[in-house]
């Protein structure tokens, strides 16, 4: 498979790595956008296996481009220059907030390419961090997001599930850690959701703050948002369940949002054959974007 | 940059990415070998920047491919998906024998698109493993073999040295892990350099047993080696360098040399661990070199 492989430096230094491919004929995209960037989840990255590996082609035969990139929470740990001094990232070390620049950087890239129709499409973490981005940059050069299966960060929600005990010690334990002077300690964290990160990211992400509920940020994102949540997610992990609800509220209130449950999916839509079926719903909804 | 992006699955069934870019004129590779594997280190991965990013080019324009790829000690932490469950490997969880997959499944991966030439080039400790696997897994498929800084893995060396006191209370620290039944807890390594690793890694890389360490594989390497090691390595710390990865190894290697007709060492003047600032001498070094092969 020819790729570009290309790179771009976010305003903070940081270099990301990604890669670009065109469709066989240019400037006659089916879709809605020209150009889609997809943007993986918590610990993923621009090459990995996955759904957007497959979708990826899919978009290309709709005469789509494609730019499948990193952002800073890319692998479970990775490692930048900035500055000439070494920082680490990755979904143990990111701030969820500093994703602006990120995908500030990519969609700068989009742009200088000549493509004027783009489209944002998240995955989990990276769905989040769409919706986050939309509602605090209202980025105009964006012309709609597709969020699928965004976590919903909600310490109040958390605490109310059967695993809502499990969950406070972990936010006791974390909190701890910061006040001991030790925000950057690694920790293995199974609730709401396995992931090894520093004590100072796991209080950001699912803290009492609630910086990033993306039930807060929908109502601010402005273009059209098409936002996807599998069934069986939200029976397998605390960050899904009851968010289907709370959404479908929303949707009947903001004119911009398109909510779809897929019956069946699990997180990465492997199950009877939720691939197909999520590519069918997107493809639609971007042809009449 | 236009390139293949190509992936490979091990015979331990782990999948690995990279690139194969194909050379950038019509001519004949003007190498002895016409694709170089070039294999990342501690951290690494395929696609970042560094001297292989610049070497990519350089081999491309002389008729020779590359294929740049990822081995299971990529990133600090990486993950994949086994049997639908997500396994951790990168720098902090490998175990440096199984590179041997790695390197077998990437060589056959050259073979299949009917590359005859094979070289390999690694970097750091993508140097330490190619010299292992030509020495543990002798690959007549494999032409020659650069091995650019791969750093000397020696308890008793270390031992040795002024920072000798502070490694072994390193040692001590994942020895009691692993007997308190956590060989996976992560530890912060300062020797023998920066690096995260769980106590099972640590002790596999670095413990008593040396089972890397590259003076006792060398040797038994076959095929035509060639061993690059920057002046100013083994002399300071910082920006990658590991002092005591490298004291004392450049004369170490160079007695090997005397008594090894395949092996060729040079010294990169002046060059940290990542030849900055020596990349284009370290490049006529080596392209001669492989030149000759």
């Amino acid at each position: 498979m020819q790729v570009d492989l290309v790179n771009v430096t976010t305003q903070d230094g940081v270099r990301l790595d990604g890669i670009w491919r065109k469709p066989e004929i240019e400037n006659e995209s089916k879709l809605g956008v020209d150009v889609v960037l997809l943007m993986h989840g918590v610990g993923g990255n621009f090459y990995g296996a996955g759904m957007f590996e497959d979708y990826s082609d899919t978009l290309l035969e709709r005469g789509c481009a494609v730019l499948r990139v990193n952002n800073r929470g890319h692998d479970p740990i990775s490692r930048v220059t900035v500055d000439e001094e070494p920082k680490r990232f990755g979904g143990a070390y990111e701030v969820i907030d500093e994703c602006r620049a990120d995908w500030k950087a990519w969609v700068d890239f989009a742009i200088s390419k000549g493509y004027k129709q783009i489209g944002l499409w998240g995955h989990s973490l990276g769905a989040t961090k769409s919706i986050y981005y939309m509602a605090q940059e209202h980025d105009s050069r964006v012309k709609c997001v597709v969020a699928g299966s965004p976590p919903r960060f909600s310490y109040t929600a958390f605490s109310k599930m059967a695993e809502g005990k499990e969950f406070e010690e972990m936010a006791a334990y974390t909190q701890k850690l910061i006040d001991d002077g030790q925000p950057d300690y690694l920790v293995d964290s199974l609730n709401p959701y396995p992931v090894l990160v520093t004590a100072d990211v796991w209080v950001q992400k699912y803290g009492p703050e609630e910086k990033y509920n993306i039930l807060k940020h929908i109502p601010n994102v402005r273009v059209p948002l098409l936002v996807l949540i599998g069934t069986q997610e939200e029976i397998d992990l605390m960050t899904f369940r009851g968010s289907r609800q709370e959404i479908e509220q929303l949707e009947g209130e903001l004119g911009n949002l398109e909510f779809e449950s897929i019956p069946g999916a699990d997180h990465s839509y492997t199950l009877n054959n939720s691939r197909e079926y999520v590519w069918k719903l997107v493809s639609s909804w971007l042809e009449k974007v | 940059m236009l390139v293949d992006l190509v992936k490979v699955e091990t015979r331990d069934r782990v999948r690995l990415d990279g690139i194969l870019g194909k050379p950038t004129g019509s001519t004949k590779s003007q190498l002895g070998v016409d694709i170089v594997i070039l294999h990342h280190g501690v951290t690494g991965n395929f696609y970042g920047p560094g001297m292989f990013a610049e070497y990519s080019d350089s081999l491309r324009e002389q008729g020779c491919a590359v294929l740049r790829v990822n081995n299971r000690g990529h990133d600090p932490i990486s993950q994949v998906r086994e049997e639908e469950e997500p396994v951790r490997y990168g720098a902090a969880y490998e175990i440096v024998d199984d590179c041997r997959h790695d390197w077998e499944a990437w060589v056959t991966f050259a073979e299949s698109m009917g590359y005859k030439r094979i070289g390999l080039w690694g970097h750091s400790l993508g140097a330490v493993k190619s010299i292992y696997y030509m020495a543990v897994q002798p690959d007549t498929r494999v032409t020659c073999v650069v091995a650019s800084s791969p750093p000397r893995f020696s308890y008793s060396a270390y031992l040795a040295m002024e920072e000798g006191n502070a490694f072994k209370q390193q040692e001590e620290l994942a020895q009691g892990l692993i007997r308190e039944g956590k060989p996976d807890a992560l530890m912060e390594a300062d020797y023998p350099r920066r690096n995260l690793f769980t106590a099972k890694v640590f002790v596999d890389k670095y413990g008593p047993e040396e089972r890397y360490n590259v003076l006792k594989h060398i040797p038994k390497v076959n095929v035509p080696i060639l061993v690059t090691i920057g002046g100013a390595e083994g002399i300071v710390t910082g920006q990658g360098n590991s002092k005591i990865g490298f004291t004392g190894l450049a004369n170490e290697v160079q007695q090997l040399e005397e008594k090894m007709a395949n092996l060729t060492f040079q010294i990169i003047p002046d060059a940290d661990h990542s030849y900055t600032h020596q990349r284009k001498y370290a490049w006529d070094t080596i392209s001669s070199w492989l030149k000759k092969v």
